[in-house]
This record gives C-alpha cells, sequence and structure tokens, in this order.
C-alpha cells in the first residue's frame, strides 16, 4: 500500500497552478488539513491543505511544475487514530470517507436548489453548487440571460470579495489582475503562462474563458483588428462585463520635463520616474470624471470615491501584489515616488502590511513589464476601471504628413460598461493622454 | 476482496431497485465501502415486476397485432400466441438484466447482502436473512430505496386466484378471455393494450371521468380512441365495490358516486390504481426518521431525510414514482455522500405511457408555463405530416414543444405518437441546456426518422415550419 492520491483541489477558480514549494516531504507525518504545498495560481498563492492526517509517501509532482486542478499530486497513508476520530456521529458526511479529498480548502457553503427554472446547463449548476454560489441570483451574459460557467466564476469571485471586505484585508487582491514585474524581469507563475498562449493564439482574444486576464498583443487586437467598437471588444472577451479604449500618449515632453527635474530630485535623496507623473495625470483626470473612481459602500455598491487610492499591479515572487497609494491627490510628486519605490520594495519583499494593499479606487498596471504594449483588463468589482501602460519607447508617429520616431506610452483602460459609457471612458482616455503629453498643464491645477 | 460478514459499512443501502443498485455503484465508484441489501430480486420492481417485463409484452403484443392488422401492407396473417413461451422468453430477459446488475455491483466492490433490513437505531440495522442468521450492521451513512407496491383496495385481495396485481398480470400464463381493469392511469392502460392485442376482451372501470388526466385531452382523446379501435371498453365516474365468484368466471360490480351500480362479468380482474411506498418493514422510528401518513420519506434536495446522514431515494422517497427518477435520485444520494456538490437540481423529469401510441412529456405544460411568469409560445407538428410515420403505418399523435415567446428557451414537451418515448430525450435535453427553439429547430435531424417532427415543432413555434402550414 502505497497511499491514496490527493488531487490538486479547486484553487478559487483558476484551472492550474504552479507548485512553487513543498512545504512536506515523502516520510513525514501530516495533520489534517496542514498546509502541504504552496501554490501559485493567476490571482495569489494557496496553500494546499492535507486532505486528512497521515503518513505522506510520495511526492508526485517537483517544484515549478505547473499543475492541472485533478490532478495527482502526492499520495497519502491515511493515519488509523485520524480514522477513528472522524467516527464521530456529528461529522458531516464527506469527513467519513477520508478517500475524498475536499473539493476546495474552505468547502462551499450548501447551497439550496431553487423550484425556479434555471436556464444554465447541468454542469455550470453543479459548479455553482460546488463554489457556494446561488445560481438564481447570477446574470447570465449569454442569450436572454443564458447562465455560462463564466458568469458562475465571476458570481463566485464576486462573493468572496464582498466576504474578504467584511472579513478583513488580505494581502493579495483576489481578482485576476494581470501580473507584472516593475523591472521588467520575467514573472513566475500564471500569469505569464496565460499571456503565452494568448500570444498563440490567431486571433484577437483578451480572456481566458475562464475570464481572467490573458492578454493580447497590442498589434493584433487593436492595430490588426481594430476593437475600436468597444462592444465588439467586449463580445470578443467572452462577457460583456469588460470595454476597453485605447490610446497612445506622445511623451517627449514628459521625458524632457523629467530629465529636467531629475537633478533637484536627487537633492532630495529620491530617483524620479515617470510614474508619479501618470498618477498625477490619471487622479486630475479621475477628479474631472468620477464614474471611473469607484469604491464599494457598505451595501456593496460601487459609489464614486472623492479619494484618490491607486493600486499599482506588481509582480512578485509570491504572485501578484497591489500595493495602494494612498490620497495621491495630495501628495507632491517627491512624495509619490518616495512612497511607490518604498510599496514595491516591501511587495516584492512579502512585507506588504494588509492595509497597505487595501481599498484602492483605480488599478494601474505595468504592461510593458511583460512585453505588452495593450491589453484588456478585468476590472475588480469594486472598481469601475483599470489602466494599463506599456513600455515608453520610441515608435514612428506621423506629425505634419512625415513620420518620425517619437517618445510614446501605450495606454490602455479597461472598464465596466454598466457603470461607465462609451463616451465617458473615451475622453478619460483622451484627458489622460491630454496631460500626459503637455505634462505643464498639471500646474494649473495639482494640489 | 470484501469481507461477506463484515458488520460495519461506510454506507447501507436498503433496497436493491434501480435507485439503490444505481446509488450503490456510485458510491463504490466514489471508494465508499457499501452494502446493498434486497429483501427479494436485485433490479428491483422496475427489472422484475414492473417497466421491463411490461416493455417485453408490449414489444411481443405488438408484433402479433401488427402481423395481424398489416392488410393495408399486403400481410396477412393470423399470429398463434403462446404465452408460456411469451413468458419464458420475458423471464430470459429479466434474468439476464438482474443478473447483471448484480454482477455490476459486485464487479464494483459493492458487498450484496439478501434479506430484510430494519433500523435499530441511527447507525444500526438488523437484517432478517433468509440464507442465514439475522445480523447487525453498522453505517455512517444509509440510503433507504425500497420502493413500492402496487395498492390493493377494500374488496379485492391480491392473494384471490382471480385478482391480479400488475405483478400477477405480468406473470400470467394463460390469456383471459374477459378481463376487468379497474383504474386507468399508466399501469392499466398498459396492460389493457397487451391483453386486448391479445385478444382478451377488456373493460376499464375508472373513478375519474378519463384515462390518464394529467395528460390533458389531447392526448387522452387519441389514445381513448385507439384503445376502442382495439376493443377496449371504457367506464367512467365508477369505483369497483367487489367481485364475486359465478359458474362462468367471476362479476366485478362497481358504484358511481351516486350509488349507481354496474357489473360486470369477466375471468379475472386487474387492480391497478397506483402504488404506496414500502416504509412498514423499516423501523424507521427507531432512526428517527418522518415519513408522512401515506408512507412516503420526505427529503430535501440533497436526497437527505430528516436524518442528516439518512437519504431516501425513488418511489419512497414519493413522486415521481418513476425508475430513472429513483436512479437520478440515487446519483445524487451517492454523491453528496461521497462529499461531491451534487444535488436534485433537474429541470425536467421525463415520463413516457407505453400505451399505443406511446405518451411522452417533460418539463412544464403550456399552464405551468404561463403561471411561472412565462409569455408559452406552441410549436406543434402532428405525425400525418411525418414522412417516416406514414411509412410506419402509425400517423396518430404529434409532437408539441412549449417555448419562452420571449427568450426562445425550451420549457417543455409532450409527444404522442410512435417511439414518443424516444423522442422526447431530444427535448428533456433542449430543457436541461437551456437550449433555445433556434438550436432546436437549426440542428440537423436525419431523414427519415420520427425525430425531424421535434425540429418541425421547433420551426413552427418559430412561425417557419417547412411541413406544416404556420397558422
Amino acid at each position: 500500500m502505497t497511499g491514496k492520491p490527493f488531487t490538486l483541489p479547486d484553487l478559487g477558480g483558476d484551472d492550474s497552478g504552479e507548485l512553487v514549494t513543498w512545504l512536506v516531504e515523502a516520510g513525514e507525518t501530516v495533520d489534517d488539513d496542514q498546509p502541504v504545498a504552496e501554490v501559485e495560481t493567476e490571482k495569489s498563492v494557496v496553500e494546499v491543505p492535507a486532505p486528512n492526517a497521515g503518513t505522506v509517501t510520495e511526492l508526485l509532482v517537483e517544484e515549478g511544475e505547473t499543475v492541472d486542478v485533478g490532478a495527482e499530486i502526492l499520495r497519502i497513508e491515511a493515519d488509523e487514530s485520524a480514522e477513528s476520530e472522524s467516527d464521530d456521529s456529528e461529522a458531516e458526511p464527506a469527513d467519513d470517507s477520508e478517500a475524498e479529498p475536499e473539493p476546495t480548502d474552505q468547502p462551499a457553503e450548501e447551497v439550496t436548489v431553487s423550484d425556479e427554472r434555471v436556464f444554465a446547463p447541468p454542469r455550470v449548476r453543479r459548479l455553482a453548487r460546488e463554489l457556494g454560489v446561488d445560481i438564481t441570483t447570477v446574470d447570465g451574459s449569454e442569450t436572454s440571460g443564458r447562465i455560462s460557467e463564466d458568469d458562475v466564476r465571476k458570481a463566485a469571485e464576486s462573493d468572496r470579495e464582498a466576504e474578504d471586505e467584511t472579513a478583513g484585508p488580505k494581502p493579495f487582491t483576489p481578482s485576476g489582475k494581470s501580473a507584472v514585474s516593475k523591472d521588467g524581469e520575467a514573472v513566475s507563475g500564471a500569469g505569464i503562462t496565460a499571456k503565452s498562449e494568448s500570444k498563440s493564439e490567431s486571433g484577437p482574444k483578451p480572456f481566458t474563458p475562464s475570464g481572467k486576464s490573458a492578454v493580447s498583443k497590442g498589434g493584433e487586437a487593436v492595430g490588426g483588428a481594430g476593437l475600436a467598437d468597444e462592444e465588439e471588444a467586449a463580445r470578443s472577451a467572452g462577457a460583456v462585463t469588460h470595454a476597453a479604449h485605447y490610446d497612445t500618449a506622445v511623451v517627449d515632453e514628459l521625458g524632457e520635463l523629467r530629465a529636467e527635474l531629475e537633478a533637484d530630485a536627487e537633492a532630495y535623496g529620491v530617483r524620479l520616474t515617470v510614474l508619479p507623473f501618470v498618477i498625477k495625470a490619471v487622479v486630475r483626470t479621475l477628479a474631472e470624471q468620477p464614474t471611473l473612481n469607484a469604491a464599494v459602500d457598505a451595501e456593496g455598491e460601487a459609489v464614486d470615491s472623492e479619494e484618490y487610492h491607486i493600486g499599482l499591479a506588481v509582480a512578485t515572487d509570491d504572485g501578484l501584489a497591489v500595493p495602494v497609494v494612498r490620497n495621491a491627490d495630495e501628495k507632491t510628486i517627491l512624495e509619490l515616488t518616495e512612497e511607490i519605490a518604498g510599496l514595491i520594495d516591501r511587495a516584492e519583499a512579502g512585507e506588504l502590511a494588509p492595509e497597505e494593499t487595501d481599498g484602492s479606487t483605480v488599478t494601474l498596471t505595468n504592461l510593458g513589464a511583460i512585453g505588452d504594449e495593450y491589453a484588456t483588463l478585468p476590472v475588480d468589482d469594486s472598481q469601475t476601471a483599470s489602466l494599463g501602460l506599456g513600455t515608453i519607447e520610441p515608435r514612428p508617429v506621423v506629425a505634419d504628413g512625415e513620420v518620425l520616431a517619437r517618445e510614446t506610452l501605450p495606454v490602455s483602460l479597461s472598464v465596466d460598461p454598466s457603470a461607465v459609457d462609451a463616451t465617458e471612458a473615451a475622453a478619460f482616455v483622451e484627458q489622460v493622454v491630454g496631460y500626459l503629453e503637455s505634462p505643464n498643464r498639471l500646474l494649473l491645477t495639482s494640489s | 476482496m470484501v469481507d461477506e460478514d463484515a458488520t460495519e459499512t461506510e454506507l447501507l443501502i436498503i433496497g436493491a431497485g434501480p435507485g439503490g443498485y444505481v446509488a450503490a455503484i456510485r458510491a463504490a465508484q466514489h471508494d465508499l465501502d457499501v452494502t446493498l441489501v434486497e429483501k427479494n430480486a436485485f433490479g428491483g420492481t422496475c427489472l422484475n415486476t414492473g417497466c421491463i417485463p411490461s416493455k417485453a409484452y408490449i414489444t411481443a403484443t405488438d408484433i402479433a397485432h401488427e402481423a395481424s392488422s398489416a392488410e393495408l401492407m399486403g400481410i396477412s396473417a393470423n399470429p398463434e400466441v403462446d404465452l408460456p413461451t411469451m413468458n419464458e422468453w420475458k423471464n430470459g430477459v429479466v434474468d439476464q438484466l438482474t443478473g447483471g446488475v448484480e454482477k455490476l455491483c459486485k464487479a464494483n466492490g459493492v458487498r450484496l447482502i439478501e434479506g430484510t433490513a430494519r433500523f435499530v437505531d441511527e447507525h444500526t440495522v438488523a437484517v432478517d436473512r433468509s440464507d442465514k442468521q439475522d445480523s447487525k450492521i453498522a453505517f455512517d451513512n444509509a440510503i433507504v430505496a425500497t420502493g413500492s407496491r402496487p395498492i390493493e383496495i377494500p374488496g379485492f385481495a391480491y392473494s384471490d386466484d382471480p385478482v391480479w396485481s400488475s405483478t400477477d398480470a405480468l406473470a400470467a400464463t394463460e390469456i383471459p378471455d374477459r378481463l376487468v381493469v379497474v383504474g386507468g392511469g399508466y399501469i392499466g392502460m398498459e396492460l389493457s393494450t397487451v391483453f386486448a392485442k391479445l385478444g382478451t376482451e377488456v373493460t376499464v372501470v375508472e373513478m375519474l371521468d378519463d384515462i390518464l388526466p394529467q395528460y390533458g385531452s389531447d392526448v387522452t382523446k387519441i389514445i381513448r380512441s385507439k384503445a376502442e379501435e382495439l376493443g377496449i371498453e371504457f367506464n367512467f365516474g365508477e369505483g369497483a365495490s367487489e367481485w364475486t365468484e359465478t359458474d362462468d368466471g367471476i362479476v366485478v360490480e362497481s358504484e358511481t358516486e351516486d350509488g349507481e351500480a354496474s357489473a360486470y362479468e369477466a375471468d379475472k380482474v386487474l387492480v391497478a390504481v397506483g402504488r404506496a411506498p414500502v416504509t412498514d418493514t423499516l423501523d424507521l422510528d427507531n432512526a428517527g426518521v418522518e415519513a408522512t401518513d401515506r408512507g412516503t420519506i420526505p427529503t430535501d434536495d440533497r436526497m437527505r431525510t430528516n436524518v442528516d446522514h439518512i437519504h431516501a431515494v425513488g418511489d419512497v422517497a414519493g413522486d415521481p414514482m418513476l425508475a430513472h427518477a429513483a436512479s437520478k435520485e440515487g446519483i445524487v444520494a451517492a454523491e453528496v455522500i461521497a462529499g461531491e456538490p451534487a444535488a436534485m437540481d433537474v429541470q425536467a423529469v421525463p415520463a413516457a405511457v407505453f400505451t399505443d401510441p406511446e405518451i411522452a412529456t417533460a418539463g412544464m405544460t403550456v399552464e405551468e408555463a404561463t403561471e411561472a411568469g412565462f409569455s408559452p409560445v406552441v410549436g406543434e407538428m402532428p405525425f400525418r405530416a411525418s414522412g417516416r410515420a406514414l411509412t410506419t403505418g402509425h400517423t396518430d399523435g404529434f409532437v408539441k414543444i412549449v417555448a419562452d415567446e420571449d427568450s426562445g428557451f425550451v420549457l417543455g414537451g409532450k409527444i404522442v405518437g410512435p417511439e414518443a418515448s424516444e423522442l422526447i430525450a431530444e427535448v428533456t435535453l433542449a430543457i436541461e441546456l437551456g437550449a433555445t427553439l433556434e438550436d432546436v429547430a437549426s440542428t440537423v435531424h436525419t431523414h427519415p426518422t420520427l425525430a425531424e417532427a421535434v425540429m418541425e415543432a421547433a420551426e413552427n413555434a418559430e412561425g417557419q415550419a417547412i411541413h406544416t402550414l404556420n397558422r
């Protein structure tokens, strides 16, 4: 007898994850629910608990391997004493059978089947039960409101976020942001997997079937197919819950301004980057267009926020972190620069305090770090907009009938179309680009 | 290897019919240690004395009847029916199936025990075993799948030779000349048809004023008219009160609500007034399991009784008393016990009646759809417009499909006609998947088949059927 196989449980929506670290080795005895491995998904690092007390007889996966949900990862021989313990009569049926792995680390709460007619295939209805979602409360995104697997996963995610709100802040955002590292270093984990998959696709496909952020190359999605119409973009995204706008800012002036101020900043001991200027441009535009700056109120409704908390998606060795620059409107360029550097350092070291990742009203993602120019990004349920920035580099720009190489910054805005209409989104992008192209205008209004 | 005398089991299942044996196999597939107790015959009512033997008889008698009524096709025949041989053949079919069930259970590692189980407490049963000493079995979880038995009515004891239950009718070795059938439900109508086709003079006595009233008059008028062609005589609004023996067989007496009496001469009387759940042998009280006055055990959507670790499936858990419902419920119970996210969440449980022609339904009727807040639209395709139906010589009946006008979602279907029991599967799938009329209508159906009628009905609902006028 070599022990019963234990399969990778549901990771909360992702189909697979990278097994980063084994926390146990063969021959080790483990307690029920003791973490046995760390698995990194697109969203976070998850500790996988042992299915039962016993002895690990064999590890079936190498560290660093990507594992599908349901694949066997180890073998475990059940502990005799653990079996007799579970004979307690009040135990849940599932606990009585030590052969059955818990479907998730936290079993979903049981959802009662409604008498109402539900328009969703059996597998989707089963998934809803598995994720603890009452399917009668899910808005179907398919024709006439038929409910898809994606809709259920999204509902589960937003339920979980709502719970997180009440349960206190978590170090990682549960929504699927695209992972990027600030210095362009290759990011390990699901973010890159999803991206390289999308590269092999022939056509534009900003979303994977599970609705996670698979990033498509700007050249294909925008230049090629031309997703000018945001409804079209949303349709190809598989669900009409995201719409995206793309534009490019010519930022020669911004580069000059940064260079000009660099020496002065150094005198304050600060290494000046372009990012604080971008944040200023965004905050200023948000003040003019509050529908894109949202916070979630007590009832779980997104309302326009009068505070400007800018989330920065940062890839770390342990997955994605989104530290938040609070009240960005009240801070100077120098203060922002220092704060960003500190947040990113702590994020990479895994030392962010929970409150440092909580409550952002809009998220910025550095697409350039993973080699992308444009991307449709998932919009966090607590927000209405998500902004992606490409790399600043010389690109051909037509000016006065001539093609010139100019420093440009690709800007992607993804919005929740139910909260932000196309005109607002387009105006927002235009205004941000305007401030980025003429950064001196920020002096007039900036605090 | 399983231990034959084990006194402990993770899952105890009482009853090896289509609810119990299916649950046992599914639970074993989930690595549960399963013990299945059966007091009589593996396969339960369905395989031994219900669906399977009755369908065997229906098919056999159809062959005889068709052969003798195909002059129009140029076939003249006067088939001779040897009932004992037919019975033997039917028993062979039953044996093959029940033997298969037993083998499947064993191959899946299910421990089989012959005997009658009764609860001692909420985690123990005692099994009265015919072959061995009584034994006690401790269980973590249990599934009660004891099924149902034919209801007996006052004045008609099945122990009396001329009084048949459906079980007796399916074991008959002699064709009665005259048969009174008490009850115009699906069992009464299926068996009336079988015996009418064997040449028996059949008289149906039904308390209500129609046969199979739940299917609606558009269905029953077709069934009644065909039955009358076969010589079946209907007497509605009458309840059978008693039978008496005469020199020349028996007389069955009946009464209307107003007290008006009638008498029907016969050789046998078949009582088919419904089935009652089997709970009296279980000592449910000892386990704290509640049952209704009717004897059914109420369950929740996970097939749990009021005692969480004891489930009930199939006829004993109440309507619909259908084998396929029992199997689905058995799968749900087994998976729930194995910790899976299963639940009885089906959108439609199809039902079929193997009369001539057959009836099959799934999902909502127009009335139910309206009540549920939909704006129903109905598409219809009569079989007389189906090429395939014409070539079978059976053109009575129709396919009706009910859908929501706004969304196009298929909500229900009602089919009367040849192979209705098979055709309903497509409608049921459409309902479960949340398919629309357009989905069904756009699916290419083989020509020439009866199944095309489902597609045509969907197209008719959309106002664009090809083979009927869309009025």
